[in-house]
């Protein structure tokens, strides 16, 4: 409980450093870039003030629970049920393959329409190959 | 592998929420536990058995291929 009490901590600080620094970015991003066009901009706040309110909710949410001990116990045996956890780790396991096999597969048809969307279908596709070894090879030493 | 949770649940009178709470787990793991749709981690068996004070063979039923 006490580690658990702790990664709510830790985790609170780097929530609040994102509500802090992006607004900053956002502001630095459109002083930097003036002429990048109305997407990039738009990219860069869609992304800032996504991030910014999924860790405002994750901040309002670590910061009750570690002012509240029922509201502590309770979210404690949420994110730690282990039937909660094993679901989570089936769900991404099965979505990775799924995404892996849309992607190679859209990769493919997009290959007669446009060149350049097949490409990058199928960069995408390397570079998640790639980080999936990766991650493998860092969880076969690990554990 | 199946598991005498239930039953030994309903002969103490214990409810699915007084056993998820005891065993720091949600309502939802104590269901499928009763099912059998879900099998036990070691740690979750060993508190299982501690709570209904007895041994985790005791308290779950293992398959023929499930032993040596």
């Amino acid at each position: 409980m006490e580690e658990f009490r702790n990664t709510l901590k830790k985790q609170l600080k780097v929530y609040v450093f994102i509500c802090c620094i992006f607004p900053s970015v956002m502001i630095a991003a459109k002083a930097i870039f003036k002429n990048a066009g109305d997407f990039a901009h738009g990219l860069v706040l869609g992304v800032c003030v996504g991030s910014m309110l999924v860790a405002l909710i994750f901040l309002v949410r670590n910061y009750t629970a570690l002012h509240d001990e029922e509201k502590f116990k309770k979210l404690y045996i949420e994110l730690t049920d282990e039937r909660n956890v094993s679901i989570g780790k089936e769900t991404m396991k099965t979505a990775s393959t799924v995404c892996a096999v849309v992607t190679g597969l859209a990769s493919i048809v997009s290959g007669f329409i446009n060149e350049a969307v097949s490409i990058t279908l199928a960069a995408n596709l390397i570079v998640s190959a790639v980080i999936t070894l990766a991650v493998q090879m860092y969880y076969k030493k690990k554990l | 592998m199946k598991n005498r949770i239930q039953e030994l649940r309903k002969s103490q009178k214990v409810t699915q929420q007084e056993l998820a709470d005891a065993l720091s787990v949600t309502r939802q793991t104590i269901i499928s536990l009763e099912n059998g749709r879900y099998n036990a981690s070691l740690t979750l068996a060993h508190k299982a058995a501690q709570f209904f004070k007895m041994t985790i063979e005791e308290l779950f039923i293992f398959e023929d291929d499930e032993n040596l």
